[in-house]
Parts: C-alpha cells; structure tokens; sequence
C-alpha cells in the first residue's frame, strides 16, 4: 500500500535497526485534520507515550495530542508547504500521554498524493524541549543582565544629578539663612548682594534639571520607515519568552496590508514591550487561568496607526488613574513583581516625542475586567506599500 | 591664638555660602578652591578646624585627609559632600574625621560641629603647649640629675640610687630637690605624673 512499509518488509531487519536508534519517530501520514498516520517508527512511544499500534490504528490522531495553541499553526505552515510541495520544518509542542509538554521539531514532505489530491506526507519528529530549556534560560538572563544593566545606568544618572543639584541647594539654603541674620544686624547692602546669589544658584539648579529633561526626550530619535507587521509580529516573539513562563499567550491581530510607520523602531518596541509585561503582571495579580490571552492589536484609523494591547488583568485603580504616568509610582509594590515606575513615565514620552498620545481605559463589560492601553503613530509620508 | 575655619571646596558658591554663614556667626573663615592650595599654607602653628569636600577634581578630600594626618596637622576635620557612599563614610571617619555632613547641609548642625571642632581643637593646643613647657623642663635638667630622676621615677630609695650611682646619700638627695623644683613639682606622685606626660 505505501512505499514505506513496503521497503519495511523488504529489508526488514537494517531498516527496523535503523528505526529503533533514531533519536526521534519517522512518519507517514495524510495531510487531513490532525494527521492520521498510517506508519510511524518504534520512536514514537518514547516520544509521545502512545504506541505505534495506536497510532497506526488512529484510536488517537497525532493532532489530538499537539499542543492546543499550536495545531493551527502547524496547520497552516504543513499545508502551505504541502500545496507547493516544498518540504517543511516546524516547531511546536505536544502533550504527551504523562508528563508536561514536549517541544518537538518536525520535517517533512509531500511523497506521494492520493486521488483526491490529499497529501501523503513523510517525515521526521524529534524532541528539542531541552535545547528550548537552554535557549529559553539563556533569554532569561539576558534580560535579566539587560534590566540591571539599566538599573545601574540609572542608579549612576540618579546619583550625578543628586550631586550636581546638591550643590546649589547647599548654597541656597546656607545663603538664606545668612541673610536672616544680615536682615536682622541691619546690614542691608550685603543683604541684597546674598539674595542675588541665592536667585544665581535657583537658576543653576533649574538648568541642570533642564539639561537632565533634554538628555531624557532627545535621546537619538532614530526616525526610520518601519513595517507595523513586522515589528509587531518581532515584539510577540520577544515578548512569549516571558509569556510561557507566565503560562499566557500573547493574541496577535494584525490586519493585511498595513502601510509603513515612521518611528524609531526600538524604542517603540520598548513601548510595546512594557505594555505586555504590564499587562502580563497584572493578569498574574487578577490569577487569570493558565492559557490566557493578552492581546496585541494594530488598526488603521484616520491615517493613523493605532496600537493596543489589552489585558485581563485587575484593571487600573482609581487612585492609580491620577499618577499612573508619573515617575516612581509603581502598584507593583512586592516580591519580583516590584517596580521602578519608571515604565510608563518613559513609554508615554517616547510616544509624545513620535507625535502620538499614549491612553488607556479600564474594560468593565460583562463581569470580566481588565485595561487596555493605546497610542498612535503616523504612518510615512511617502507611504509605499 | 585666633581659630580659624579653613574651607576646603572645588564649588565657588558652597564655598562661598558657608563661608558667610560662619562669617555671619563670627568666625574668621579662609576659602581654598583645591586641596593643594590648602596644604601649601598649613604649618603646625594653625589652629581652627577644616571643612571640606570629598569629591574634588585633584586631590579628593580623603586624600587631603591623608596627607594631613602624614604631616601631623591635628585640625579637626568636618567632611561635607555631595552623594557620600557608606565605605567613604567609614574611611573618613576611621582615619579620624569629626564628621562626615551630607549636602544640602543643616546649617545648625554645621554650626555645632565647628563649635565643637573648635573645643577640640582647643584642648589640642592646650595639650601641645603642655607638652612644650614639660619639654622644656626636662631639658633644663643636667644629665646627673635626669639619671636620679629616672632611678627615683622607677621607685629606688636614695640610698639604693646613691649606691648605684656610686655618689653619696646626700648628693642624691640634693639633685633630687633639683629635679623637683626645675618639674615644678613636690611630691614624688606629681614628679611621676609629670614625667611620665613627656616621656
């Protein structure tokens, strides 16, 4: 019936050798709703604790134990490939018969058709979870290297701009306190003089806290033509790292066809970022089940791109509402979850340096809550898409 | 003797503030904008007491600490800074700094410590012009006279000394009397208090 098992009864003995050391399961199966095989190698139990007798049988179908939020991906890149007859690798996850989900990485081709044209697929599946493990730790601590490294850069900002500010605070407090007592010894000449110098300092003062804002908002406004698309579907990437060991999911609703926007694209990203980890937080607070979604949402309205994220979090609280832009206010008060505050202060000046507005408003609908956070930015003048 | 409080700061408003505030309260005040001008003036014979900054382009504040305490000076130091790290703190404070003021300084505070400074500094002099005139006692004593002296100090009786010494009882005795009137003294404890300030 197949080539496969033919060859397997042809030369039994090598290629039963072959299959029982393979580091993996070898397949063939049909490209229809969740894969019913019609061979697969002796791999397949370690793999996925079912037996090839049941597989074989298709009393369980491979599809029925992929990973739920994976299967219409496989899908869809299966079948793209399948109809070009291009040969395809994915990476995705199953769930085993015991134990917790397994990262698999698949090859395979279209072989052979039947009649009515569905694809007979053969191919090769083989466990990455640990390879994924290490690549997801390795990610871990780079973020992790990233946030102190941008601690520390704040810290030694913080302790600058507290020593350039001390100084004229030092003299202004100490002249003024000096020309209390000039006031009251009558010495009213040396008295004006002081208070020229206390104005002289105020302003030295002021000019470092100028030159600190100019320093915050100037910061090498890259302004490139970027592919909204792209760089949303880049940020999802970077942003599942976090989310699978959350255990939510990142809901990515982008419509075709979107033009370019001009922004600096990693700073935006930052943005975009912050949000989603927010969000993130504060649906853990909200104990929103294992699997939930945040959503990332792009949109074209009146020339303009607008970009939301929502959660399902706890919303944001009316005594929050009045300083959720301000530096240092942070409800994210305890354990790993403590924040700087400082996320939001920058996200929305980020925004408003693009020329956008960044917004929320709490969702109360039907029981269910959470926050939704937008902004907009200009598409590219020369739009060319 | 006139105290004076010497300013040591690289900011010419700090410098200048503080220095009218303690102007302001009497005190005679000197600005030095880097610790090397400073240290080219001191000589044993000032007395006041230092304010300074740590952080200053050159020679930093515990540096000039240092180096103070390599040549003897013995004016009290009031360290005043910008942004102090807690181990700065400790070595100013280890190698015998009075205080160690974060800025924007209290200005009642600052006036306490240089008052305070100003005590100790006080009781150094006295204690160094002490120690000069005991100096200068003991110099003032023959050779004869500094061996008996030693022998009684280390608690020998006369007749013991006269014997070790090889000269007679009353020889002793009479450098004995001489010893004490050149110490100032009368009574063997005071001989042994004064003598043992100098030695």
């Amino acid at each position: 019936m197949t080539q496969l098992t033919d060859t397997h009864n042809n030369e039994s003995d090598g290629l039963q050798t072959l299959f029982k050391n393979l580091p993996g399961m070898a397949y063939r199966c049909l490209n229809l709703p969740h894969w019913p095989m019609s061979f697969v190698s002796e791999g397949c139990e370690a793999l996925c604790g079912y037996s090839s007798q049941e597989l074989e049988g298709q009393s369980i179908l491979w599809g029925d134990f992929t990973h739920r939020h994976d299967v219409a991906e496989v899908d869809r890149q299966v079948s793209e490939a399948a109809s070009f007859d291009q040969p395809f690798e994915v990476e995705y996850r199953i769930v085993p018969r015991t134990g917790p989900h397994k990262w698999v990485w698949e090859r395979g081709r279209v072989v052979d058709r039947l009649k009515d044209g569905t694809a007979i697929i053969e191919g090769f599946i083989t466990d990455i979870t640990s390879l994924r493990h290490a690549e997801r730790m390795v990610n871990e601590q780079r973020e992790q290297l990233a946030h102190v490294e941008r601690l520390n850069t704040l810290g030694e900002m913080t302790a600058a701009i507290a020593h350039e500010l001390n100084q004229p605070l030092t003299a202004i407090s100490m002249y003024s306190k000096s020309a209390r007592l000039l006031a009251q010894q009558g010495q009213y000449e040396k008295l004006l003089e002081v208070m020229d110098k206390v104005a002289q300092q105020s302003h030295r003062a002021g000019a470092v806290i100028e030159r600190m804002q100019a320093m915050s908002y100037q910061t090498s406004h890259q302004q490139d033509q970027v592919n909204p698309t792209q760089l949303l579907r880049d940020i999802k990437v970077l942003a599942e790292i976090e989310a699978q060991v959350r255990h939510f999911t990142i809901d990515l609703k982008v419509p075709q066809h979107l033009p370019l926007i001009s922004c600096d694209p990693i700073q935006i990203q930052q943005v975009i970022l912050n949000l989603l980890r927010n969000g993130m937080q504060a649906m853990q607070t909200n104990q929103c089940a294992s699997g939930s979604a945040i959503e990332l949402r792009a949109t074209l309205k009146q020339q303009q791109i607008w970009i939301t994220v929502t959660d399902q979090g706890t919303g944001i609280k009316e005594d929050m509402a009045d300083t959720l832009f301000l530096a240092f206010a942070s409800n994210k008060h305890t354990g790993k979850a403590a924040g700087m505050g400082l996320g939001l202060t920058i996200g929305k000046a980020i925004i408003e340096a693009h020329g956008g507005r960044l917004n929320y408003r709490n969702l109360a609908h039907d029981g269910g809550d959470g926050a939704e956070f937008f902004f907009n930015l200009a598409i590219a003048s020369k739009a060319h898409t | 003797m006139n105290q004076s409080v010497f300013i040591v700061d690289d900011d010419p408003a700090v410098r200048d503030a503080v220095g009218l505030w303690l102007d302001c309260h009497g005190y005679h005040t000197l600005c030095f904008e880097d610790a090397m001008q400073f240290i080219q003036q001191v000589t044993p014979t000032l007395s006041g007491c230092i304010i300074a900054d740590i952080r200053m382009p050159g020679m930093d504040g515990l540096e000039l600490q240092a180096k103070l305490n390599q040549m003897g000076c013995q004016l009290p130091l009031i360290f005043i800074t910008g942004h102090g790290t807690v181990p700065m703190a400790v070595e100013a404070m280890r190698n015998g700094a009075l205080d160690y003021l974060r800025k924007p300084v209290k200005e009642q505070q600052l006036l306490l410590k240089v008052k305070d400074a100003f005590a100790i500094d006080q009781a150094h002099s006295q204690r160094r012009l002490l120690a000069l005139t005991h100096q200068t006692q003991l110099n003032s004593l023959t050779n004869r006279e500094r061996q008996v002296a030693n022998l009684v100090v280390d608690g020998l009786a006369n007749k013991v000394i006269a014997f070790e010494l090889g000269i007679s009882q009353r020889t002793v005795e009479v450098h004995r009397a001489s010893v004490m009137s050149k110490l100032r003294v009368r009574t063997l404890p005071q001989l042994v208090k004064s003598y043992l300030k100098v030695t």
